[in-house]
């Protein structure tokens, strides 16, 4: 008896912000995410919910605000930047390049905290009313799920051009994913409107970031594919000394040794079938086609890391002006990485 | 300069660039075809990925009516980066 009425306590706590996220998801028409990171998202959230219990306690003693007042202005610096730091590293590592899937992987962590929050809750108020599961679960949850994505959102259209360890960077990031959060809190003694209000702002916020997102990705795509092609052409062709590309690469010959400078042209010509191979899958995934792995890809991978320590870091240093996994398109090596793993795994399963 | 037509045989011949300005029309011609097809690149001397994306949302239709495009007498530069870009293994290549 007791179990049949926790049920449906638990259903509304825990199942609308993850239908919320499988939205998300399914709306990712490039599907930027592998169903482990989101996993691996989630479960940083749950314990980023665990360290903000303990920091919350610790830090409402010392301040000695009131239960409101702490759960408007501090609380949610905290918890935010919790959430914050794991999103933050896939962001500035370039594991998440995109603010589709800097969205999606933000709203899994804030997901993760929201679940452990509210089963928290459920724990310590069994009694509680089921409507009280209700708004917690379409609202708080997804309150959480949403500030934790705006501000992936937020530190990858800012960080586009500036260095993600950059303060100037994260702290507006951190204060609107703060504000937000705040300003729900501040709205909970209105819970109904507080939840309206967040289940029809949030939706249309994130489809907007999404159409923006996409179609940036899109661009880039465009432009990048077609980059690499011609540079590939030109290097097949070996007319890739009479370029910018080919003169910036004879100049180096002064400082480096010749072996070197030949090992710079095979990383460039490496990269770029790479970055084809990258953007070929995304182009063909847009359009609901799934590519098969190439074979060759590991050896690729493996020559491309071979090629980086003969260069050393200098001489990476020195190809950052023609090379192609600075910035952005580092975060395509990860994306082929990622599925030569993913495809060794399943063939060793 | 771009031009697609089908011959009397049924197969679709691309000529010339296949960039982004020559992409609508292209995009117009194949959005016709309903039916499995071969399209010969003999004369194609460019793709770009704006090409690319055309010939992706093609193929996914057509497979979605059970039928699909066959890439034949690619240059061996169209060739090279069509493989790259994983389109052999969604694409039938002759």
């Amino acid at each position: 008896m007791i179990l049949w009425s926790f049920i449906p306590r638990v259903g509304y706590a825990i199942l609308p912000v993850l239908f919320f996220l499988l939205a998300l998801v399914l709306l990712d028409s490039f599907r930027l995410v592998k169903a482990r990171r989101i996993f691996w998202a989630m479960a940083v959230g749950c314990l980023s919910a665990g360290l903000s219990y303990v920091a919350n306690n610790a830090l409402m003693d010392w301040t000695g605000l009131s239960l409101f007042h702490y759960a408007i202005f501090v609380a949610p610096l905290v918890e935010e930047s919790l959430k914050g730091v794991y999103v933050a590293w896939l962001l500035g590592s370039r594991q998440a390049g995109f603010l589709v899937d800097g969205a999606i992987l933000g709203f899994a962590t804030g997901a993760g905290f929201a679940i452990v929050e509210n089963l928290y809750y459920l724990k310590e108020l069994p009694d509680a009313p089921v409507m009280i599961w209700a708004i917690r679960g379409l609202g708080t949850a997804i309150m959480h799920g949403g500030g934790t994505a705006i501000f992936a959102i937020m530190l990858r259209g800012l960080g586009e051009n500036r260095r993600m360890r950059n303060p100037l960077v994260w702290l507006p990031a951190l204060l609107a994913a703060a504000v937000f959060h705040g300003a729900f809190n501040r709205l909970l003694v209105f819970p109904i409107p507080a939840t309206a209000l967040i289940l029809v702002v949030l939706p249309v916020v994130l489809r907007l970031v999404y159409a923006w997102g996409e179609r940036n990705l899109r661009r880039w795509l465009g432009r990048g594919l077609d980059r690499d092609t011609e540079l590939l052409d030109l290097i097949r062709e070996g007319v890739v000394r009479d370029t910018p590309v080919g003169r910036y690469l004879m100049s180096l010959r002064d400082v480096f040794p010749a072996a070197v400078v030949a090992d710079m042209l095979c990383l460039l010509r490496l990269q770029a079938e790479l970055s084809i191979q990258a953007k070929g899958w995304l182009l063909l995934r847009e359009n609901g086609l799934e590519p098969t792995l190439d074979p060759a890809l590991g050896d690729k991978l493996e020559e491309v890391r071979w090629l980086e320590r003969s260069i050393g870091r200098t001489g990476q240093l020195a190809l950052r002006p023609v090379g192609r996994w600075g910035g952005r398109n580092l975060w395509q090596r990860h994306l082929l990485e990622q599925e030569e793993a993913a495809t060794r795994t399943s063939q060793a399963g | 300069m771009f031009d697609i037509k089908q011959d009397q045989t049924g197969i679709i011949h691309l000529i010339g660039r296949l960039d982004a300005v020559s992409a609508p029309v292209a995009r117009d011609f194949l959005l016709n075809v309903e039916e499995s097809a071969t399209l010969d690149f003999s004369l194609l001397e460019y793709i770009s990925s704006a090409g690319l994306g055309i010939l992706a949302a093609t193929q996914r239709r057509l497979l979605d009516q059970n039928a699909g495009l066959r890439l034949s007498r690619m240059t061996p530069h169209i060739l090279e980066v069509l493989t790259l870009a994983g389109f052999q293994s969604v694409f039938e290549f002759e």
